[in-house]
């Protein structure tokens, strides 16, 4: 084991101690990785006794070598988290100093320098090493390292120290060997029966297939656990799980407010007694709660499925990697009461509000219309007439100081009506028109729709009286639906009509209305997909559409780089219709649009309601529980994004040196997978379209108090939006 | 399918736009691929390796999606969002020298390649791929994991 030909070949124990002494705490211990480690390591040395060495758990060893050897100031914790923001830069990842791995880490070598350069490198840094890689090989040898107290941190002196009691646990190896059996863990139990196989003169196939199949993998937690689950067509299934939960803490443990009787722990938005955050102020709420307790912690609120927030990127990768067929999402309780009280004119609660089977009858029916490019694309003539229509509007209402009035963001409503009725309506209704008559379809639609928002938002967040009386609220609400109903009824028959008298020779492409019932969907689910569409899609994108014009006037030079981009790729103001292909081409645009999604989301967070017990964060979350992810908290971390607070649409460009390289789960602005946002390729076309004439047309610049986020169901700018639309000469 | 062609003539202060439609075959997705090829000359050979590494060739045509062919075979490949572009679990490597064939990905499939686990440079999304001439011989392998895993054993379906 120790002679000179091994010691060279231990890149693996180089590595890992490389990895430690990058770090000066290490906040995650995670079976798995032990587990790839020993692993990859064992196939890599190639010999059973050698693996065996290798076999156990190395992490909280090594947190003992990092203590004794670090000599790490305290601007290396920041550059390195700066250079290894891909996968979080606190996470402990040996991979990364492999060359030719997936993870191999392409950071500036200056960043980690452990030993110093030059003349004046530590000079025991050859014995230093060696000491800590014969100490490692011995332990590893002989026992099973565990360490099951406080998360170790530094003590600062001249030399950093550990801040915790070295409590580790050296358990005997062989009988680690049947520990890991009894709980059925297979890969570990695998390499153990691989050194007994040997004696018996079976081969390591099966082995080497599992490292293989984790060298491939990348970091995440979950998709280590995925590839031992997926690779595991034994009776052991369920064994890998086991080994997870009852490694991790019980669900009980989580941090958390106190419970009190009747409010749960809700209290805390109580003023005096609590944080007096109101609801529509609840980013400030998760930035506090996260001071508090962390990336993850539970409420209470009785009557109702225990919620956890998470603000860590892998546990939404987990559950949104786990879910099932139907993905099942809280929420929207007064549509859902509204259809199961006209269950005469609807199947079920929607696409937007319903969940199970039902909600996939829709959903199946709906996404690729919705979703396809080729679809979509073929709106952008008259989604591109009515942005134009939108800045005739402006050049008309605007006052004299070319600012607009404080009411803009209804002007923004109906623009983002007149394009989401276009689709669900299949016709113009004409809100942008400057004479519109007060009784006219498109007035009273503009009108129920405000109603609607306000008072969904009223009744969804508040105590839900109107579950047990009719609230006059809730009755105004009903008033605006059934305008919706009647009218959206009306349109989808016209639709209907329309369809049966076509010629058969026609070549038009079908709008995305017929093609729902082209692929079955009943009259009664596309009325309400109509009515969900007219829910879901006009203050969302008329928001983030604000927000994004805000942004712009911010950074001016952001807004004149983005406005070249547009007059080289599409033209100027005289151009009538984009085509696909500039949209395409229009990189910059959608960099600024994600990165005003990124700062100023439509929504704080993704919901699920779990489907099957789960670890997140290293506690165990019951089925059934609401998991909120908090993707506007992470994506306003700097250890996500530097500078969080700046809008710098280049981290979107790829190749850009300033390319971020974030975990990807950080930022997810309309979701992910089935339940993804169905809208998401309208309302991009829309702000792409809008954006482009805006830019052709004007300066945009604002002038007055920053504006942040007022928390509804959906994010909506706390201030009005008077920015000055300055005519380009 | 071809002459796409959408002329809404948008008139007006609340009248209905005027537009002539199509009964032109709505074909459902999938089902062209489950169409056998007319002619040799429509063959299109490729070659699936499976989870298990197990090579499956395929007998494809022009025009068809991977998505579908590989579901018509009973490939483990799942496409949860039906080709919509909004999942990441019909997530493929392609062979490097093929790779370059195939047309270049658009932003919203890189969009959701980025969520893949195990992404690599020649990772592509199969129901992004349509079969030409020019992909006879093909190989693509599938990635190890996709998005789920199913503890019990269960076998991703189409949905």
């Amino acid at each position: 084991m120790t002679s000179t030909h091994n010691t060279n070949q231990r890149f693996d124990v180089n590595t890992v101690v490389q990895e430690n002494l990058t770090q000066h705490f290490i906040g995650f211990l995670k079976p798995n990785q032990q587990t790839i480690f020993s692993v990859a390591s064992s196939t890599k040395l190639g010999n059973a006794e050698n693996m065996v060495s290798w076999f156990c758990p190395v992490l909280p060893l090594q947190r003992k070598s990092t203590s004794s050897a670090l000599n790490d100031p305290p601007y290396l914790k920041a550059c390195i988290k700066e250079s290894f923001r891909r996968s979080s830069a606190q996470q402990y990842i040996p991979e990364r100093w492999i060359k030719g791995d997936v993870q191999e880490s392409q950071h500036h070598p200056y960043v980690v320098m452990l030993f110093g350069s030059g003349t004046r490198m530590c000079i025991g840094r050859k014995l230093a090493e060696l000491e800590i890689q014969q100490l490692i090989i011995k332990l590893l040898q002989n026992f099973k390292v565990e360490y099951h107290h406080q998360d170790m941190s530094c003590f600062m002196r001249v030399t950093n120290m550990p801040d915790q009691p070295l409590l580790f646990k050296f358990i005997d190896y062989e009988m680690a060997v049947h520990i890991f059996i009894r709980l059925g863990n297979v890969m570990i139990a695998n390499i153990a029966l691989g050194r007994l196989n040997r004696r018996l003169g079976t081969s390591y196939q099966q082995l080497t297939n599992h490292a293989c199949i984790i060298q491939r993998c990348k970091a995440s937690a979950a998709s280590s656990e995925a590839v031992l689950k997926n690779n595991t067509k034994s009776s052991n299934h369920l064994a890998v799980e086991d080994v997870e939960w009852s490694n991790a803490k019980p669900f009980e443990e989580m941090p958390g407010l106190r419970s009190v009787p009747m409010l749960g722990t809700s209290w805390v938005m109580l003023p005096v007694v609590g944080a007096g955050i109101p609801i529509s102020r609840i980013l400030e709420l998760h930035k506090l709660q996260f001071e508090k307790h962390g990336y993850i912690w539970r409420d209470i609120i009785p009557g109702a499925p225990p919620i956890v927030s998470s603000a860590r990127p892998e546990d939404a990768e987990k559950v949104f990697r786990t879910e099932g067929k139907f993905p099942e999402r809280p929420g929207f309780e007064t549509l859902k009461a509204y259809r199961e009280k006209r269950i005469e004119q609807f199947t079920s609660a929607g696409i937007l509000a319903g969940n199970g089977e039902s909600w996939w009858t829709v959903r199946s029916k709906a996404q690729q219309p919705f979703l396809k490019t080729k679809n979509v694309n073929n709106y952008i003539p008259v989604l591109g007439q009515i942005a134009q229509e939108f800045i005739d509007r402006i050049r008309l209402i605007r006052q004299e100081n070319n600012e607009m009035k404080p009411d803009f963001l209804n002007e923004m409503y109906r623009w983002a009506l007149e394009s989401v009725g276009v689709v669900g309506f299949n016709t113009r209704l004409g809100c942008l028109d400057p004479n519109l008559a007060p009784d006219s379809e498109a007035q009273k639609m503009i009108s129920a729709a405000n109603l609607s928002f306000t008072a969904v938002n009223e009744l969804e967040y508040g105590l839900p009286l109107w579950k047990y009386i009719s609230t006059p609220k809730l009755r105004s609400l009903y008033e605006a639906q059934d305008f919706f109903t009647d009218t959206a009824l009306k349109y989808v028959q016209q639709t209907l009509e329309i369809m049966k008298n076509r010629p058969a020779d026609s070549e038009e492409e079908p709008s995305i209305l017929e093609e729902f019932f082209i692929r079955g969907m009943s009259l009664k689910d596309a009325t309400g997909m109509v009515i969900d569409m007219l829910m879901a899609g006009i203050d969302t994108t008329s928001h983030t559409t604000s927000f994004l014009l805000y942004f712009l006037a911010r950074n001016p030079e952001k807004q004149e780089k983005l406005r070249q981009e547009i007059l080289s790729v599409v033209g100027s103001k005289g151009t009538t219709v984009i085509t696909p292909g500039a949209l395409n081409e229009l990189h910059y645009l959608k960099a600024c649009i994600k990165e005003s999604l990124r700062l100023r989301p439509a929504a704080v967070g993704n919901a699920r309601i779990t489907d099957k017990e789960l670890v997140l964060s290293g506690y165990r979350v019951p089925k059934g529980t609401l998991v909120v992810f908090l993707h506007q908290l992470m994506a306003l971390m700097d250890e996500y994004f530097p500078n969080a607070e700046e809008f710098k649409p280049e981290r979107w460009i790829k190749g850009d040196p300033e390319e971020s390289h974030h975990h990807k789960y950080v930022v997810l602005p309309f979701g992910f997978g089935t339940r993804m946002c169905i809208g998401r390729r309208l309302a991009e076309l829309e702000m792409w379209q809008l954006t482009t004439k805006i830019l052709q047309n004007f300066k945009v610049e604002y002038h007055h108090e920053d504006i942040g986020c007022l928390s509804r169901i959906v994010n909506a700018p706390d201030q009005p939006l008077r920015f000055r639309f300055i005519d380009l000469n | 399918m071809a002459a796409a062609r959408f002329t809404p003539c948008c008139v007006q202060n609340n009248k209905f736009y005027v537009r002539r439609f199509t009964l032109s075959p709505a074909v459902r997705s999938g089902e062209y691929e489950w169409q056998d090829p007319k002619s040799d000359d429509e063959v299109v050979n490729i070659t699936f390796i499976d989870k298990e590494g197990k090579l499956r060739p395929v007998r494809g045509k022009v025009g068809d999606n991977v998505l579908y062919l590989a579901h018509r075979y009973g490939i483990e490949l799942e496409g949860a969002c039906e080709a919509s572009l909004a999942c990441s679990t019909c997530h493929v490597y392609v062979q490097e020298k093929y790779y370059d064939k195939l047309s270049e990905a658009k932003e919203e499939e890189e969009d959701m390649l980025d969520m893949a686990p195990g992404l690599k440079p020649n990772s592509r999304l199969g129901c992004q791929i349509i079969l030409s001439h020019e992909l006879e011989g093909m190989v693509l392998k599938l990635p190890t994991i996709t998005r789920n895993f199913y503890v019990d054993g269960h076998v991703p379906q189409p949905h």
